[in-house]
């Protein structure tokens, strides 16, 4: 533009000097150089200006060009994100959540192991749930304190960390067989406001080194990685909770048949010795006798069998019993005259030694009552009915100790640990059938624990089985109930 | 008037097996019992009895497993599963192990007595029969 304004400008100048008409012959010789330097001066200013213009341009289109690989790289983390984030949305196993994550981490930020910490339950530790690179087995579960280490570090302060490898921190890291850190990235997993874990991301080759904005990249997808993690272990949540629900709706209908089952035997034979006592004008006296005997065992065994629910909903319902002096001597009589009652226990020899004579036991009575009676009941049970029971009570500074034996069946190893649990017998076919509820050691164990107790068994297959309760001493303080069995020793474990 | 029929009482509990026994015998029936599977079957083979009442769930060896056990010969007495054990599983396994009808506890008396004759009247097609139809209306009502 200033180059043809410049040529304009000579033009009207030589114009001015030329005589009219015009006629180059006539024109002084000096007027002719003065035109032609004229427009040699344009020229060479129109060239000048337009390579320079050129230049600009060849600058800008380079600018432009990087500006736009940039671009590019950028749409392609942005796009590869949105991937990710989306098959992250349609996963909900944890495990495979968290190794989509991973690798997907590993091949945007070209790392070379990758893991996901996820803080615990009462926020104090960290711990390694997923890795991905060269040293799998001695990274899963490690563990790091909150505010320890990088990972405890990022946790704590919920920021990211880039960190190359003359940081004092990178360097003890660094004893890991992968080699040596080069370069490492760690950033929050933040989930509804509260840091869930942290994911970090190391590099050991020499390729490279992780920069700012490789930092800025895995802080996006550490977002869209946190919410997968939240939605998959929620799910995780949900699934066990229904899967809870339903072991609890199985043991209820198994309850409940084995309730019906065993609330009918002896009903059926109530109802049969009622109707032929009833019926049967001409019976003689003693098989009279004998049916009516019958209808009271039953009754009583059917007795039992509503007690020991109602024991069970007690002890579920956290009820406390008394506490008390109770005499050992009186309550285990009481106990042996019921037994003689029970089907088990007829016909039983079962010896029974004290000591001192009158033994003590510090608790309620009812529940001492309860222990005594499902110990020799299940003796009873699960022995031949030719073999004796022994019942031993000794009494001394420590506390109280009650020893029931039998020589029966006993228990295998591996059934010890689950006998006192809730609606559990011994699970083999032969003593499946014994009959009850499964609910005696439950109980046995649930009182003795009440009572700040401990119950022990000696068992060996086909030789019989020892249980030992022992029951404290009356304790120092003036507190007049029991207190919950479990909180005093987990307290003074911490 | 012939002899009248021996019925084998078969109960892991000694009342039921007692309270049974005697009513048998107040209504003419030779009566005797056993309180496991296994004593069952040794009854079974000595007494050869007409007719087995037999409770299902009892130590050592089960309702089931005499059922089984019979199977393999022997002498073959007609059977009434007399348990508490009310579900139609129960029921179909009972009968495909070949019992020839199923009284769930707690039963009456008067009722049981009157399967125990109608059982010890029928000739074997005739309980053969009765057992394929049963087992097909237990399966059936499993489907719907």
């Amino acid at each position: 533009m200033a180059a043809v304004t410049l040529i304009l400008v000579l033009l009207w100048l030589a114009g001015d000097l030329l005589p009219e008409p015009l006629n180059l012959g006539e024109l002084p010789r000096s007027s002719v150089v003065v035109l032609i330097a004229g427009l040699g001066c344009a020229f060479i200013l129109y060239v000048v200006e337009k390579e320079s213009s050129l230049r600009r341009l060849t600058n800008a289109l380079i600018e432009e060009r990087v500006h736009s690989d940039a671009l590019t790289a950028r749409l392609a983390e942005t796009a590869s994100i949105a991937e990710v984030a989306k098959a992250l949305n349609d996963t909900l196993e944890t495990k495979d959540v968290f190794g989509m994550i991973l690798s997907s981490v590993l091949e945007l930020s070209g790392g070379r192991e990758a893991s996901i910490m996820l803080v615990d339950e009462d926020r104090t530790t960290l711990e390694v749930v997923s890795y991905q690179g060269p040293r799998e087995a001695d990274v899963l579960r490690r563990k790091v304190a909150m505010g320890e280490g990088v990972a405890g570090r990022v946790a704590q302060e919920r920021r990211p960390m880039l960190l190359q490898a003359d940081d004092p921190l990178v360097q003890r890291a660094s004893s890991a067989p992968a080699g040596v850190i080069r370069s490492s990235m760690c950033v929050p997993l933040t989930r509804r406001g509260e840091v869930i874990g942290v994911l970090s991301v190391n590099e050991t080759g020499d390729e490279r080194t992780f920069t700012e904005h490789d930092l800025s990249i895995l802080e996006v997808f550490a977002e869209h990685a946190a919410i997968a993690i939240g939605n998959a272990s929620q799910f995780e949540q949900e699934r066990e909770h229904v899967q809870r629900l339903e072991e609890l709706d199985r043991l209820k209908s198994d309850f409940i048949a084995t309730v019906s089952h065993e609330l009918k035997t002896p009903l059926t034979a109530i109802i049969g010795a009622a109707k032929t006592v009833t019926r049967s004008g001409e019976m003689d006296p003693d098989q009279r006798a004998m049916f009516l005997e019958m209808i009271q065992r039953q009754g009583t065994g059917l007795l039992r069998l509503v007690e020991d629910i109602l024991t069970t909903a007690r002890i579920e319902s956290g009820a406390r019993g008394r506490r008390e002096p109770v005499d050992l001597r009186d309550v285990a009589e009481l106990v042996l005259a019921d037994m003689r009652h029970t089907r088990h226990g007829r016909d039983r020899t079962i010896t029974f030694e004290t000591l001192p004579e009158r033994p003590e036991a510090w608790g309620d009575l009812t529940a001492i009552q309860q222990i005594l009676s499902n110990l020799l009941e299940n003796a009873c049970k699960y022995s031949p009915p030719d073999t004796p029971v022994s019942l031993r009570i000794i009494e001394s500074s420590a506390g109280t100790t009650i020893e029931v034996a039998d020589r029966g069946r006993g228990i295998a190893a591996e059934e010890v640990d689950s006998i006192f649990d809730r609606f559990r017998q011994v699970d083999s076919s032969a003593t499946r059938n014994v009959g009850g509820f499964g609910l005696g050691l439950y109980i046995v164990k649930s009182l003795v624990e009440q009572h700040q107790g401990t119950i022990e068994v000696e068992s060996e297959a086909g030789r019989g089985s020892l249980f030992r309760v022992r029951l404290p001493a009356r304790a120092g303080d003036a507190d007049d109930r029991l207190s919950a069995p479990v909180s005093v020793e987990e307290g003074t474990g911490a | 008037m012939s002899d009248p029929l021996r019925v084998l009482v078969v109960d892991d509990d000694p009342d039921m097996c007692r309270l049974l026994e005697v009513n048998l015998q107040l209504e003419g029936f030779d009566a005797i019992s056993a309180l496991d599977g296994r004593g069952a079957l040794e009854r079974i083979e000595e007494d050869r009895p007409d007719v087995v009442l037999l409770d299902v769930m009892m130590p050592v060896l089960d309702g089931y497993g005499v059922l089984a056990a019979m199977a393999d010969g022997g002498h073959r007495p007609r059977v009434i599963l007399v348990t508490a054990k009310a579900s139609s599983e129960s029921q179909l396994r009972g009968w495909q192990l070949g019992c020839d009808d199923y009284v769930v506890k707690p039963f009456d008396l008067d009722d049981l007595f009157g399967r125990l004759r109608a059982i010890a009247a029928r000739s074997d097609e005739e309980t053969a029969a009765v057992r394929v139809e049963r087992i097909a209306a237990l399966q059936a009502a499993a489907r719907a």
